[in-house]
């Protein structure tokens, strides 16, 4: 059952890495970091992908746990793809009272 | 016309290196390694197993750049080159040369 | 050609994935429906249960074979892994007698009781049709699923070395908007599932070790024989004994076989000379566990001494065994088998959306739309007999396996025969209508039999969907599920071709609305 933290962990770091990005930054912030922030953002993304790998490892064995985090950080890229077109959507829908 | 007609066979010669002349290239490289490895001492199954799971690489690598090369006569004499001494190694020293 | 790197490479992406794209499509959706082929084949045998082998089951199977096949020049007994849907079977042949003329009898794999479901190849057929093909010699198909296979790796990297610039930030990939929509759906799902590609093709290009390049083998060895008998040595001939001697216990035998090698355990069993002092058994493991043993054990069959053990492997050998798994997923649990089936899904999507963007792309360079020159037409047409036809085909073989009577002669045979049937009339019909009618009716048709199938199955067997769901038979509603799944995306996509329609430009509308009526 490593599969559902492994899809979350992905999902999240690639969240982090978009929003270390200058451009997406502006898109999603409405405002733009400064370097450090976006350093650390980076750096933050990473770490949970690094986390989502070991989780998937100690949960599947080096073989599968490898496959799965491949897998999974397809799909987790899928959904941040799918989340930064419907962006506006989801912003107004976030800003509903 | 005969502008068009020179670059009409160029492309079609440069499209018949980058799939038979790679795959001919390819063959060739693959068995010479596999008899120059045992003729090393490798095991004749692991040598053949061995160099034929490169073999694929070796094509799209080979393919890609004879599609690119600059001019399709120099890839022609770029795949003559390397195949040639490659027949000759397989040739002499293959299995079915030393068997007789 | 005085081009850049990225240019020559973006033309050679375009048509090593065009031509051998129809094709692609085909092998790529096969393949990935054949992660689930033990499942499908339960779906499409209701009437037996479906699991792993148990110990009565083998000593059923031993009492048949010593009562029904005394004489038999061999036995065979297949034993289906622990997911089930194959058949556990034993079979007998007379000595000499040609493979075909075997009496085959299939075995409650827990009761061990002779069963006689429906006569169907199962998810079998769509597992061997993704490299085997069908109605043509298995060595042709193997060189062409190859052929296409090796274009695939070209337009792989060429892809990669044109497009680099999507890696540096993906985030900027959409979907779905607007004219590009065609070109978006092929570069997520090309960019995001990568890593599955590359793999699954090479790999894919190891299982057919030998096929494109078999010249390793015509130079390191004096004969072909000489490499399959250094490759795959067979078993020390056995004395010839003479003399009648029983066969031990089948159970024994197994359990003999797989304490042998650690981790072997016996799939498919072949008991030779049953009767005589002479008996020998050789036995192939199933293929479940990674990396495992793929040579076969041999035993004397009388006195259950073990003769042969598959010799150690070396680096190239093992390198390859552990490509093959990798490609086929036998090893993997309920999750990895869904993630390799949703990336095999991606590259489906991937290569047909590729091939809808070719024509895409040219559509807007076209002089006169409603003529186009004849290589588009065809382009377009094959696209919506591939892209639609063959999940078409492969409904249509789940309804006849629910429709087509059991006594019908060559019964499998009509099943597969009813696939290609189906494809069939779509290519027909796709020739026959305007393009986009084409692809409206198509996918429409797809939705409308991929539905059918569970309303099929509710109305011909006592395991329908709400049945499955009483009894909490995950297997057969998940496969009801996930018909009702595919006929909702089908009728999606047929929703979003046919309203698309209102936002061509205007300027197109009338040849649009002449081609509609032609």
């Amino acid at each position: 059952m490593m599969h559902i933290p492994a899809l979350l962990l992905n999902l999240a770091g690639l969240a982090l890495l978009l929003v270390a990005m200058s451009k997406h930054q502006h898109d999603w912030l409405r405002r733009k970091l400064p370097a450090a922030a976006s350093r650390n953002l980076r750096a933050g993304g990473f770490t949970l992908l690094g986390l989502a790998f070991l989780v998937s490892v100690a949960g599947l064995g080096w073989l599968e746990g490898t496959l799965a985090w491949f897998g999974w950080l397809t799909v987790a890229g899928i959904a941040t793809v799918a989340a930064n077109t419907n962006r506006e959507r989801i912003q107004r829908w976030g800003a509903r009272p | 016309m005969r502008a068009i007609s020179t670059q009409g066979v160029s492309l079609v010669s440069r499209i018949v290196g980058a799939t038979l002349g790679a795959f001919a290239l390819t063959g060739l490289l693959t068995a010479a390694t596999s008899v120059l490895l045992i003729r090393m001492g490798a095991d004749p199954v692991e040598a053949a197993t061995g160099t034929t799971i490169a073999s694929f690489a070796v094509f799209a690598i080979a393919a890609m750049w004879v599609f690119h090369a600059r001019s399709v006569l120099r890839a022609w004499i770029w795949l003559a080159v390397i195949g040639a001494p490659c027949a000759v190694i397989v040739l002499t020293l293959g299995a079915r040369a030393a068997a007789g | 050609m005085k081009s850049t790197f990225r240019q020559s490479m973006a033309c050679l992406h375009t048509w090593t994935g065009l031509l051998p794209g129809w094709f692609l499509f085909v092998i790529f959706l096969f393949g990935t429906i054949a992660y689930y082929q033990q499942e499908i084949s339960h779906w499409m045998r209701p009437e037996i249960e479906s699991g792993p082998v148990s110990a009565r089951a083998l000593d059923g199977a031993d009492a048949i074979l010593r009562q029904r096949a005394q004489g038999a020049g061999s036995w065979t007994i297949a034993i289906p892994d622990g997911r089930g849907g194959d058949g556990f079977t034993v079979s007998w042949a007379k000595p000499g007698a040609a493979w075909g003329d075997r009496t085959q009898v299939m075995l409650d794999p827990q009761t061990g009781a002779e069963t006689a479901p429906r006569d169907t190849r199962g998810g079998f057929f769509l597992y061997r049709m993704h490299f085997d093909l069908h109605y043509m010699p298995v060595m042709w198909a193997r060189y062409l699923v190859s052929l296409a296979a090796l274009a695939m790796l070209v337009a792989i990297v060429s892809g990669i070395i044109t497009h680099k610039k999507i890696f540096a930030d993906f985030f900027l990939l959409r979907f779905g908007k607007g004219q590009r929509s065609w070109l978006d759906a092929h570069n997520v799902t090309a960019v995001m599932a990568l890593p599955f590609y590359l793999m699954i093709t090479y790999t894919g290009l190891v299982s057919l070790l030998f096929t494109l390049f078999p010249w390793a083998i015509s130079a390191s060895f004096p004969s072909e024989q000489a490499y399959y008998k250094a490759a795959f040595p067979s078993a020390p001939a056995a004395e010839v004994s003479s003399g009648p001697a029983p066969v031990m216990p089948l159970r024994d035998l197994v359990s003999r076989v797989n304490h042998a090698v650690p981790g072997y355990k016996a799939g498919y069993v072949t008991v030779n000379n049953p009767g005589s002092a002479g008996a020998t058994l050789d036995a192939y493991p199933q293929y479940d566990e990674f990396g495992g043993a793929r040579g076969s054990v041999h035993l004397d069959a009388v006195t259950g001494k073990v003769l042969a053990v598959p010799p150690a492997a070396g680096g190239a050998t093992t390198t390859q065994r552990v490509m093959i798994d990798l490609h086929a997923g036998r090893f993997s649990g309920w999750g990895l088998r869904l993630l390799y089936f949703v990336s095999g899904l991606f590259g489906t999507v991937m290569v047909g959306t590729g091939l809808v963007l070719w024509t895409v792309k040219r559509r807007t360079r076209l002089p006169d739309p409603d003529r186009p020159y004849f290589g588009f037409w065809l382009a377009e047409r094959l696209n919506i007999a591939v892209i639609t036809g063959t999940p078409a085909g492969i409904a249509a073989y789940f309804l006849a396996n629910r429709l087509l009577p059991h006594d019908l002669e060559q019964r499998a045979d009509w099943e597969i025969n009813s696939l290609f049937m189906v494809w069939g009339g779509v290519l027909v019909w796709a020739m026959a209508r305007p393009a986009r009618r084409g692809w409206v009716e198509g996918l429409s048709a797809c939705a409308a039999l991929f539905a059918a199938v569970p309303v099929i199955n509710a109305l011909t067997t006592p395991r329908g969907l709400v049945a499955s769901l009483m009894r909490g038979d995950l297997l057969f509603a998940a496969f009801d599920l996930s018909m009702l799944a595919t006929a909702a995306l089908f009728a999606f996509a047929a929703w979003r071709v046919l309203t698309r329609r209102a936002k061509v430009p205007p300027r197109r509308t009338p040849r649009e609305a002449r081609g509609a009526f032609a």
